[in-house]
């Protein structure tokens, strides 16, 4: 009975929490619903690509323009919203992937970097050689040798971004272990799994998160960018940045069309940016 | 300080020869290329003695010169850079002094609308309004409409008009490196002026406005030796981006340079330029990192602290 | 006459629960030439007092006072340059921890050379070259280092906190001020240079005429180098008095705790015998008794004390307690 009135406390407190800062409570109902529309494009909106619609529509408030088209209609036919929201929850999925990946892995070579001292200049040599070479090309030489699939686009801009992750947050876990707090818990005898793992992590955690969301915000600029140039193009699934491509022919009729998706990643990034800015006031952008 | 220099310098010769192997594998392994005729050594010579001469020859006789594309390139960028420098720098020091917080939350919010937006949407737009047929064709089988010969080239050539004809590649320069320096001048603005602020909370900067009656030689004496070298490093990690957005806007425009080149490789399959362009990204991105950090070194006088390890 | 008149100085804190007084009411009033110490435990607002004097104020401060004279100026009615101005002309400081207070990435030479203000020029027009670097020289003679070489050309991080503060102490005495404050100049130092660094002080005080407020926390240290302290507990002054007055008949109970607490070497204390402390802690400013900021720890507390005490001046001896001690009433 205890346990579920401290679990009650504890979301009492959180709510709490969430609720103290203007920023918190834009960002996070903002985030809410970004996230139910890009899970609910097949059961509530019913999005879909098929062209049935009458061709070449403007937008609705357009004088020519049909209600049931919000944004109005492709050359083809396909309804721009839906396209819209087809691209959106893709792009998010493939985002998402790519840096749930990134941490996993550097939070292994973290680890891996932190115990075992000396394989830290090798790591560091071979993250300044994937930092040296500028994504698109990689991504070019890639599907040039392999074949020209989006998972392999996702792994060339994972491993562009992450070394800079993975060498920032080592750089805060050495700076924490040379404090003199650490100092005094090594004196008492914990060893440097629990200390690790119980004093520098919860220390690092502000640091920890804005590093993450500074790591999705390029991931999805970089993924909108090098599929807009035509990297990777799925047409059974696409994505932002081939929607872009697609809509930039129509800009002079539609130019919300083209608008649309960068609006769509620049409001998802500023969110995500303002959740983190409100739980820890720390700096924006990288 | 010395041993640290030459750490630096031994590690960037060494990155430049690991990718020069890399690229040169990539002409070498594929299946169609230009050397496969050739052993390894013969290749491996040519291949280095034709990157040496700054020329490439193909099987079909044509000479690929590639300085001057990459040449056009790097000021882009490098001019970019400075614009970011420019407004980036004194716009992150009021940040960090400033009191005024409507201002202070203004600005960041500012800069992170403009940080989040895609370039190719900002490119796209720009464009759009001022022209109104748009010139984003992707179409790489057409000519180039902007020709560019670099700055450099314009002022070390001998001819009488240079500098109409400056003017005039400056005014296609103007609009790429005003999109371009968006985004290193806003992460110039959150690093400059989170170093300021910690350094104006300490003790001396306080003992220093006890003494002097100025604030602007408090600033250039005390405040700004002690926060500014700390970021160069910092500045100088984010060129790997800013090389990769230069590509990108250059596709965009249609300007000569390493995107439309290496864009036409890529639907020609062409290895060669391919691999000159990751061996020439990879070099000027380890020099630019290496400057900076011997800049901050130089200027930077607490050196005895392991901030340079 | 008097060099510094402060009158009901209130330092309050803007917090988002209100504001928090932190400083209320001190009065200071320094004559020319005296040595005035001011004690209080940490967390008595000993340093605020001192930062607002010089004008090194926080935002969230808010700082109000009756009367503030500088040399008969009413820094009050000057606008912010001038009263600067009149600041950097008179007052210098010197701060806790001196490696800190000196900027790191210039040589201590370049420091001290440009804290020398150009008025204090005297001599011959052909003297005038690489007259500051001279001048330094002789400072650092003057505090006390012999070997001014070394010292000119090295950074601060090379040198002891002792070298430090003589150091600072030779950029606070190169503007010739008129008023030294000096907050916990020896806290991180070893009782010999402690002792020189007190030796300099009382020096500087009788030849160049200097005054000097010493903040401090040490009680015995302040009676042995000042001629007038003002004791503060909690932001509140609860006695002035002449050192020697004060040592000999307390009239605050707060006052008698601080003697009582320093601890009498030179008798055998029984083993394991407490050490005699005033029982309690400092109250935080968010919970501030109301009245006499001592009550709930004074032992002499009665249901008047409710009612803030006002300073009483008895021939000299100022106290702000309902019931002193050791007086006739």
């Amino acid at each position: 009975m205890s346990r579920i009135i401290q679990l009650g406390k504890r979301i009492n407190s959180c709510f709490h929490r969430l609720h103290s800062n203007l920023y918190l409570i834009v960002s996070f109902y903002g985030i809410l619903a970004i996230a139910f529309i890009a899970l609910s494009t097949k059961w509530f909106f019913h999005a879909h690509l098929n062209p049935v619609y009458v061709a070449s529509l403007p937008p609705a408030w357009w004088p020519t323009g049909d209600i049931n088209h919000i944004l109005g209609t492709t050359a083809q036919g396909q309804d721009i919203f839906d396209f819209l929201l087809i691209g959106y929850r893709s792009t998010i999925s493939m985002t998402l992937k790519a840096v749930f990946y990134v941490i996993i892995i550097s939070g292994v070579i973290n680890y891996l970097m932190f115990f075992v001292a000396f394989i830290r200049p090798f790591i560091l040599f071979i993250f300044r050689f994937f930092m040296v070479v500028p994504p698109l090309l990689g991504v070019i030489v890639i599907s040039l040798l392999l074949e020209d699939d989006i998972t392999n686009i996702l792994v060339i801009i994972g491993l562009s971004y992450a070394p800079r992750f993975i060498y920032n947050i080592h750089q805060r876990v050495i700076k924490e272990w040379n404090k003199t707090y650490i100092t005094a818990y090594r004196l008492d005898g914990l060893s440097s799994f629990s200390i690790l793992n119980h004093y520098i992590v919860p220390n690092i955690l502000p640091v920890y998160l804005t590093e993450i969301v500074s790591l999705f915000g390029s991931v999805i600029l970089a993924i909108t960018t090098i599929t807009f140039l035509g990297f990777a193009n799925d047409f059974s699934r696409p994505d932002l940045g081939m929607m872009m491509f697609k809509m930039k022919d129509i800009m002079d009729v539609n130019l919300l069309a083209f608008l649309a998706p960068g609006i769509a990643v620049s409001v998802t990034i500023i969110l995500v940016y303002l959740f983190n800015f409100g739980l820890y006031g720390q700096r924006v952008g990288h | 300080m010395i041993i640290y220099i030459l750490k630096k310098i031994v590690t960037f010769l060494f990155i430049i020869c690991v990718l020069a192997q890399i690229s040169f594998c990539l002409v070498y392994f594929v299946p169609q290329s230009i050397f496969s005729d050739l052993t390894f050594i013969d290749a491996y010579s040519a291949f280095f003695k034709q990157l040496l001469q700054g020329q490439f020859k193909l099987i079909s006789g044509e000479t690929v010169p590639f300085f001057d594309t990459l040449l056009t390139t790097f000021e882009l960028c490098i001019l970019a850079l400075l614009v970011a420098l420019f407004i980036g720098i004194p716009l992150g020091i009021f940040l960090g002094l400033s009191n005024i917080n409507w201002l202070n939350t203004t600005i960041r919010l500012g800069c992170l609308i403009f940080y989040s937006c895609p370039i190719v949407m900002l490119a796209a737009l720009v464009m759009f309004y001022l022209s109104s047929t748009l010139p984003i064709s992707m179409n790489f089988d057409i000519s180039i409409s902007v020709t560019g010969s670099s700055l450099l080239d314009i002022i070390l050539s001998s001819r009488t008009d240079k500098l109409p004809a400056i003017m005039d590649q400056l005014h296609y320069l103007l609009l790429p490196t005003i999109i371009l320096a968006i985004q290193p001048s806003i992460m110039t603005i959150q690093l400059v002026s989170e170093n300021v602020k910690n350094t104006s909370r300490q003790n001396y900067i306080k003992m220093a406005i006890i003494r002097e009656r100025s604030p602007f030689k408090i600033l250039r004496r005390h405040l700004l030796p002690n926060s500014i070298p700390a970021t160069i490093p910092q500045l100088t990690y984010n060129t790997t981006t800013l090389l990769f957005s230069t590509m990108v806007i250059e596709i965009l425009f249609n300007r000569v340079g390493l995107g439309q080149w290496v864009m036409l490789a890529y639907r020609n399959h062409n290895y060669f330029i391919i691999s000159i362009a990751i061996l020439a990204c990879g070099t000027v991105i380890s020099l630019l990192t290496l400057l900076g950090e011997i800049t901050a070194i130089a200027i930077y006088p607490l050196r005895h602290k392991e901030h340079y390890v | 006459m008097a060099l510094l008149d402060i009158r009901n100085l209130t330092i309050e804190f803007i917090t988002p629960d209100g504001l928090l007084r932190a400083i209320d009411r001190v009065n200071l009033k320094l004559s020319e030439g005296e040595i005035r110490g001011l004690v209080g435990e940490s967390g008595s607002g000993k340093s605020l007092i001192a930062k607002a004097i010089l004008g090194v104020n926080n935002h969230n401060w808010k700082i109000s006072a009756d009367r503030f004279y500088f040399n008969d100026v009413d820094l009050l009615k000057l606008t912010p340059k001038q009263r600067r101005k009149v600041i950097s002309d008179n007052i210098s400081m010197v701060f806790q921890e001196p490696q800190s207070c000196l900027d790191p990435s210039m040589k201590i030479g370049q420091q001290l050379i440009e804290a020398i203000p150009r008025r204090t020029f005297k001599g011959h027009w052909w003297q005038r070259l690489f007259w500051r670097k001279h001048r330094a020289i002789e400072l650092l003679h003057r505090v006390g280092i012999k070997d001014h070489k070394e010292i000119l050309k090295s950074y601060p991080f090379e040198l002891t906190e002792g070298e430090c503060q003589k150091v600072m102490i030779a950029i606070a005495l190169a503007n010739q001020p008129k008023l030294l404050i000096a907050d916990e100049p020896t806290n991180a130092m070893e009782a010999t240079t402690e002792a020189q660094i007190f030796r300099l002080l009382a020096s500087m005080n009788q030849n160049m005429g200097t005054t000097i407020l010493l903040i401090s926390h040490d009680l015995q240290m302040v009676t042995r180098w000042t001629d007038r302290i003002n004791v503060l507990y909690c932001g509140q002054t609860v006695e002035v008095a002449d050192s020697e007055d004060l040592i000999k008949s307390p009239y605050h109970p707060y006052t008698q705790a601080l003697i009582y607490a320093i601890p009498d070497f030179g008798k055998a204390m029984p083993h394991k015998s407490p050490l005699n402390t005033l029982p309690g802690v400092i109250p935080s400013l968010e919970h501030l008794p109301i009245g006499c900021r001592l009550g709930p720890r004074c032992p002499y507390a009665q249901k008047k004390c409710i009612q803030a005490p006002e300073l009483i001046p008895i021939k000299d001896h100022s106290v702000a307690c309902h019931f002193p001690l050791n007086t006739d009433e």
